[in-house]
Formats: structure tokens, C-alpha cells, sequence
């Protein structure tokens, strides 16, 4: 069996090679760059659930090809055998490291303003369309206005998974999962 | 599965007359032909995860041979192949889908084969065919028609020795001098090709 099998592949290889194609992507308009509202160096100050401040800079501000296969690896991008990159991305990172915690928060936006979030890997991923509709909310006494809301809830026990608040202007406002949470100090 | 039948009966009509004819042996000592294949390599392509897969139009491949024969059963030579590719990749563009790049190549082959006659009669020919370390030359053309949406890089060209064709089988029907065949295989002259081949100084 394995034989048939190698000789297929061989077979396929031998004449995939024989043409020659241009490699595409889709450009990431500039205005869809700016819904991450930081910059290289940025400090983006932030409170955590025991009420210590927590210090993040912005350490990786990239705009790469992307592929949702691994858009978890902005530092080490490797090729995917599933999905080719088929666009330009930004990637930015924000990284703190004291002695309360080692924590990264990373943020990649592809055209159409669809934002990538994710929390030390772990703790929270989510995929949010920044066309979706905004809300008004209250956070610590500061109202934020045009806010994109995202929560996730376990389906069969109803906890929260994940809640966070994001806007285009001010960035990461809150996310908190079960356990553990960061809120914006203003 | 009617067209296989005939197939079938017609490859096995040919064969039990040229099978009653092996005294009647002929080869050509040079035979010239000229051929178009359907579906030659360029048809296939593998390509996966991609997410702007084109839509092709592979016109075929047309090819012409020369092969000088050794013995009545072997024979070597070279093909020259020529195929045109047309690639057109779509993609949205204000919610539409349109057409964003348009490629054309035009792939010029060059392969030395080997040819084996393994059944020689007077009208008819079985043979088979491989032919491998082609030297290809491709000629690459490229349009973009939304260069501010979508970035187009163009392919690499490399013109290395990728070039093959391997046909299991092949049918040759006609006079010593002339004769139509058709053969199937894959590679540079296709899955399958028909044409014409032309013998002189025939040795008997």
C-alpha cells in the first residue's frame, strides 16, 4: 500500500512543478493598520484582578503576511502546508515583565478590520469583526464611547469564558476570563 | 463505459492483426511526427492552502518528434514541446468578485526520449515512451488590474531540467511511411495526444 501511495506523491510533486505561479496577497489599507492604536515603545498602563499595575510596552509592531494558521507566531512565522498567507497583516505586541507577572497581550488586524486578539496564549483568543457594531460603556467611572464588545460563555454551564472591550481609539479597554482580568488604567 | 468497450475492442482488433502479420516487420530508420496532447503536466497543479487558485485555460500542448532508430526496436530522439498557460486570478474587489491578475506562459520544451517499438507489423505499431531531464524555457507575462488592492509578486521563473513525459502506450496505424497514432501517458505531450508521423530511409 505504502508503495502505490509514494509513487502518487511522487507523481504529484513531479508535475506540480511544472508551472510557474505569481504569489498574492491582499494589501492591508492603512486606516484598517490604525484600528491597533499603538505604537512601537508605547507604555499602555493596566490594572489587574488583585488591583496591581501592570506595565506593558509595545516590543513588535510588524505588518507581515498572514495566514490564520499561524497568526499566533508573529515572531517566528513559519509556512503552513493548510494555508498559504494570503494577505498583509499587522501584528503588534505588548509585553510586560515584573516580578508580579510575564504577560503578553498581542493584537493582528487583516483588511475588512477583522482583529485577532489573544492574552498570554491561554487566557483569552478572540476573533472580532471591527465593522460590527459599537456599544457605550463604563468602565472604572470612565465611559468609553464606540466600543466592540466580545464575550464568550461555556455553553453548557453558562460561565464566562471570556469578556473584553475593545476601541479603535484607545485600544485594549478590559478583558477578564474566569480567574484572572485587566482593566485600562486611564 | 460504451467508449471504453470500443476502446478495448479496437486495441485488441489491432493487436491480433498485427500479431498475424509479425513476419511483415518494418522500421523506419528516422521518423519525424507531429502531435497535440490534451492535458499536459501544466494541467496540474498542487498547490495547497492557497487562497487565489486561478482559473486556467490550457489550450494543450503541440509537440513535434524526431526519433532516429537503433535497432527495430529501439529508437532515441528528441521532442520539442510547446504550452501555452493561461492563469486568471479573481478576487473581491468593493465586494465584487473580479478579475485582479491575468497570466500568460508559454513553456518551451526540449526532451530527449527513448522510444521502444514493441510490436512491429506492417500496419500497425504498439509502442511505449519516456523521455526525462528536459531542458524547459518559460516565458512569463503578468497584468494587474488593482495593483493598490492586491500586491502580485511575480513567479520565479527557473529553467532547469524538469521536462518528462512517460507514455506506457502508444498505437501507431498507417502505411511504413505514414501513420496517425494516439498515445496516452503524462507529462509534456499530455495524458493523451494524438498526431502524425512520417518515417524515410526505411530499413526492412
Amino acid at each position: 500500500m505504502k508503495k502505490p501511495l509514494l509513487f502518487c506523491i511522487a507523481l504529484v510533486a513531479l508535475m506540480a512543478s511544472c508551472v510557474e505561479e505569481p504569489t498574492i496577497y491582499l494589501r492591508l489599507p492603512d486606516e484598517d493598520a490604525a484600528s491597533i492604536p499603538y505604537q512601537m515603545d508605547d507604555t499602555i498602563k493596566m490594572c489587574n484582578q488583585d488591583g496591581d499595575t501592570l506595565s506593558f510596552i509595545v516590543t513588535y509592531d510588524e505588518t507581515k503576511p498572514f495566514s490564520e494558521d499561524y497568526w499566533g507566531y508573529p515572531n517566528d512565522a513559519k509556512m503552513s502546508i493548510i494555508r498559504q498567507p494570503w494577505c498583509y497583516a499587522r501584528t503588534v505586541l505588548l509585553h510586560c515583565n515584573s516580578d508580579i507577572t510575564d504577560s503578553r497581550l498581542m493584537f493582528t488586524v487583516i483588511p475588512d478590520k477583522y482583529l485577532y486578539f489573544e492574552w498570554n496564549y491561554e487566557l483569552a483568543i478572540a476573533e472580532i469583526n471591527l465593522n460590527s457594531p459599537t456599544e457605550t460603556v463604563e468602565v472604572n467611572g470612565v465611559t468609553y464611547e464606540n466600543v466592540h464588545v466580545d464575550s464568550y460563555y461555556d455553553p453548557q454551564t453558562g460561565d464566562l469564558w471570556h469578556l473584553w472591550y475593545y476601541s479603535e481609539e484607545v485600544g485594549l479597554i478590559a478583558v477578564k476570563n474566569k480567574n484572572h482580568s485587566l482593566t485600562l488604567v486611564p | 463505459m460504451k467508449k471504453i468497450i470500443l476502446v478495448i475492442c479496437l486495441i485488441t482488433f489491432f493487436s491480433g492483426a498485427a500479431f498475424a502479420q509479425l513476419d511483415t516487420v518494418r522500421s523506419n530508420k528516422n521518423e519525424f511526427s507531429i502531435g497535440y496532447g490534451h492535458m499536459p503536466s501544466s494541467s496540474f497543479r498542487y498547490r495547497p492552502g492557497c487562497m487565489f487558485y486561478p482559473e486556467t485555460d490550457n489550450i494543450g500542448a503541440i509537440y513535434v518528434t524526431y526519433t532516429r532508430r537503433l535497432t527495430k526496436v529501439i529508437g532515441i530522439g528528441l521532442t520539442f514541446c510547446y504550452d501555452p498557460i493561461h492563469l486568471d486570478y479573481y478576487g473581491t474587489v468593493n465586494g465584487n468578485n473580479t478579475l485582479i491578475c491575468k497570466v500568460r506562459e508559454n513553456s518551451f520544451t526540449l526532451i530527449p526520449h527513448l522510444k521502444i517499438n514493441w510490436l512491429n507489423t506492417k500496419y500497425v505499431n504498439l509502442y511505449s515512451k519516456v523521455g526525462f531531464m528536459g531542458f524547459q524555457h518559460v516565458t512569463y507575462k503578468q497584468e494587474e488590474y488593482y495593483p493598490e488592492i492586491y500586491e502580485v509578486n511575480p513567479a520565479e521563473i527557473t529553467h532547469y531540467l524538469d521536462g518528462f513525459q512517460i507514455t506506457p502506450v502508444g498505437v501507431e496505424v498507417g502505411t511504413k511511411r505514414c501513420a496517425g497514432f494516439i498515445q496516452c501517458g503524462i507529462g509534456m505531450e499530455g495524458i493523451i495526444s494524438i498526431g502524425f508521423r512520417y518515417g524515410i530511409k526505411d530499413k526492412e
